[in-house]
């Protein structure tokens, strides 16, 4: 329901909503990384990480679909133009991955950025993006911060 | 999630004369997210085999890239799978998807075939 629509504003409610659950989650991993240096406190010191699931964001991943008004004959004139300046933003080292949906709603980039802002600057500015027919749902990728949990336990 | 859910965002009815931008389904794109089951004192005990599974999954390269959403409790898979059915069936055996504590969202994803167009392919209207 919160994913439907996409833009800034939903971004950062999305954001908001997501904090909520954060909290619990940390607590989960506060739980486990305890556990882990329960076990390993004889064998070193080590401080305790509150932070086990933080991880960098490193990636933004982009979804975008197609607004209620793109219909065919709107877009496909603006197409080629599109295709150019997307393949401009790989080019600058923006983009590093691109794929369609086969659902025929849009397509997916996996971004050489971080901010979310810049990103929705950046795709905003496509041609589909300025005529309003194509929306990005843009969410921060970082590493996958449980395989933490195979450094605990390997010290066991 | 059934695998036959439609996208939830779909804002627009796409007439089928798309079809000539759209390539083979090579990748799935797998969102997951915690579920209302999923309290942190339901998941702590699951996870270590939650991750051991995930790398598995991995090195049978099933599960292509892996990202952590640093914003939310979820994960982001790109599968080499190439239908959402075949990805579904791998990711609901996934000790927190058996216990109903993880939903993926999944998309079908192609090759970006509109860049046909740059070597004088252009599609069908």
């Amino acid at each position: 329901m919160i994913r439907t629509k996409i833009s800034d504003t939903t971004h950062h409610i999305t954001g908001s909503v997501r904090l909520a659950s954060i909290g619990a989650v940390a607590a989960a991993l506060v739980a486990i990384s305890t556990t882990a240096s329960f076990a390993q406190a004889s064998a070193r010191a080590e401080p305790a990480a509150a932070s086990a699931l933080v991880v960098p964001a490193t990636k933004l991943l982009a979804i975008g679909s197609f607004t209620a008004k793109a219909t065919p004959d709107v877009w496909q004139p603006i197409l080629p133009s599109e295709v150019r300046e997307t393949v401009r933003l790989y080019l600058a080292g923006k983009i590093d991955q691109w794929f369609v949906k086969q659902d025929q709603s849009g397509v997916v980039f996996i971004m050489n950025l971080t901010d979310p802002k810049q990103a929705h600057d950046l795709l905003d500015k496509l041609p589909l993006g300025q005529a309003g027919l194509m929306e990005f749902q843009l969410i921060p990728l970082g590493p996958l911060s449980p395989l933490r949990a195979l450094l605990s336990e390997s010290t066991r | 999630m059934s695998s036959q859910a439609t996208n939830p965002r779909v804002h627009a009815e796409i007439p089928p004369t798309l079809a000539a931008v759209v390539g083979p389904t090579t990748k799935i794109l797998a969102i997951g997210s915690v579920t209302a089951k999923g309290t942190p004192e339901a998941i702590v005990p699951v996870l270590p085999f939650e991750v051991r599974a995930t790398v598995r999954n991995h090195l049978a390269g099933k599960i292509e890239q892996w990202f952590f959403q640093t914003e939310g409790y979820g994960v982001v898979f790109i599968m080499n799978a190439t239908s959402t059915a075949e990805a579904h069936e791998l990711l609901e055996k996934l000790p927190l998807g058996v216990a109903g504590m993880m939903d993926f969202e999944l998309i079908a994803l192609g090759t970006m075939a509109p860049l046909a167009m740059l070597i004088g392919e252009p599609p069908r209207a």
